[in-house]
Parts: C-alpha cells; structure tokens; sequence
C-alpha cells in the first residue's frame, strides 16, 4: 500500500512545482499558515522614566499566538524593536514585553532614563498580529 | 498582452475582484518568496531539580537552513499568561524567573536557553518554526 500523499502545493515564480522542494513552495498543504486574527496598532505616551502598559482585547477564550514590533516616532527609520527587546540594558535604557492571556495581550514599555537623559516625551507604537493559533 | 493569472483569497469583506493587495489573505502573485507558512511546530516543558539550573531545550528540524522562528514562554508562578521570547533580561510583565537567555537558530535546529532557575520551577514553551529562512 502507497503512503499517501495528497493536498495542494503551489510553487514560486519560475520553479516546476512538480519538482520542487519544500523550500520552493509558495504554499503547501503540508505546512499551515499561522491565521491572522486580528491586526491593528497602539500607541503608549511616554512623557517620562515610567513603566507603562496598554492591552488589546481578543476575546477569544484561549491563549493565541501574536507578533508584534514597536517603533518610537511613527515617522522614524530608527529603534524598531521586535518582540520584546532591552536597549542599554536594565539601567538607565528602554525595555518592552508582551504577553497574553485568554482574553488580552498586554504590552509595557519601560524608560529607566532620567528626565535630563531622556527624549520625553515621545510616543511608541506596537503594532501587532494576533493569530487564532492556541499556544496550549 | 500582458499575462496575469493565478490564485487570490481577499479578506473577509473585500471583493476579491477589486481589492488591493494589501486585502489579499493570499496571492500567486506574491510569488517571489514562500510563504510564512509554519513547518514544524510543537511544545516542550521542562522542571529543574536543582538551584541556579539553566534549562536548555533543543528543538531538531530538518530544514538544512535557518529558518525564522517565534518561541512562547509560561511559567509555572504565572500560569495564567504566555510571554513573547525576547532577548531583554528584563521582564516587565508577569515574574523574571525563568529569564530566557537566547534563542539560536542552526540549519538543523534550534536552541531555547533560559536561566537563574530554582529547584522545582517549571517552564513550558511553544515553538513556530517556520518555512522561510535567514
């Protein structure tokens, strides 16, 4: 008896899917996507040395996978942080998490810099993915 | 004539007829690079039996290029919530033990390091190894 083997597989420009690799293909069956929930941004006010937080409600009833990254200045190719980050460490410098729960992923963002060192205010904008993919 | 043709799903709500691009859940025609579909994926928990432990999980795959991956974290103090793997020794939300250390990724596996354990903590992580690669 053949093992079987069967779905949908589509490769990338210029690749025969009939002899592609895993790695050719644009989309297969084999290999799931993470299904976006939900996407949007926030934006926290930082206006000195402060841990603040904000959430976004997802309501969904279990823990799902997310993703996000966070820039300060909207207009700014500089300090866009991925996930969680620390930027100089513990003291005196910038750090940012996130979690979920089953109804909320939660961010915080944290400025140890003195008032004199710091660039207050300023905002910072997480923008995020929520997936419906359960961790558990 | 110029050749346009393939597949295209919209989101919910959008013509798929009409859309822009930035509507699409899915196009043939973003067609240069695969899509961030999850190739292996998976739990793993782990409880240390002795004091400043360092708990190391190493997840094979068989992609033979590094891939890109996302790696959750709980803890068995604050069961309730499921932490974003990050670099920062600093946990802002929920409690600083474990401390993930670092993530390393290899063309065969990857490697999940946290530390500063004491005897009977607990941690579980989910991994999203996916089909696209550094």
């Amino acid at each position: 008896m053949t093992t079987k083997n069967y779905g949908i597989k589509i490769s990338i420009d210029g690749v025969d899917v009939n002899s592609a690799t895993d790695k050719q293909l644009l989309l297969s069956t084999k290999y799931p996507f993470l299904k976006a929930f939900v996407q949007g941004s926030v934006s926290l006010s930082i206006t000195g040395p402060s841990t603040t937080t904000t959430y976004i409600n997802h309501n969904l009833g279990y823990y799902p996978a997310f993703v996000h990254y966070s820039i300060i200045s909207e207009f700014s190719t500089e300090d866009r942080y991925l996930g969680r980050f620390a930027a100089d460490g513990e003291s005196g410098g910038i750090s940012l998490d996130s979690n979920c729960d089953t109804s909320k992923v939660n961010f915080a963002w944290k400025d140890s810099h003195s008032v004199e060192d710091g660039n207050y205010p300023y905002t910072v904008y997480f923008y995020y993915y929520i997936f419906y993919d359960s961790l558990t | 004539m110029t050749e346009n043709y393939g597949i295209k799903i919209s989101q919910d709500g959008y013509d798929v007829k009409n859309t822009n691009d930035e509507n699409l859940v899915f196009s043939t025609k973003f067609g240069t690079y695969p899509s961030m579909c999850v190739g292996l994926s998976g739990t793993a928990s782990y409880e240390t039996v002795s004091n400043f432990e360092d708990i190391v999980f190493t997840i094979n795959h068989s992609f033979q290029s590094t891939p890109f991956c996302l790696v959750y974290y709980q803890n068995g103090d604050t069961p309730n919530n499921w932490q974003l793997f990050g670099t920062s020794p600093e946990v802002i939300l929920g409690d600083n033990s474990p401390t993930p250390t670092f993530v390393d990724f290899y063309d065969d596996k990857i490697v999940v390091k946290f530390s500063g354990f004491s005897t009977g903590e607990s941690v579980t992580i989910r991994y999203y190894i996916f089909n696209i690669f550094v």
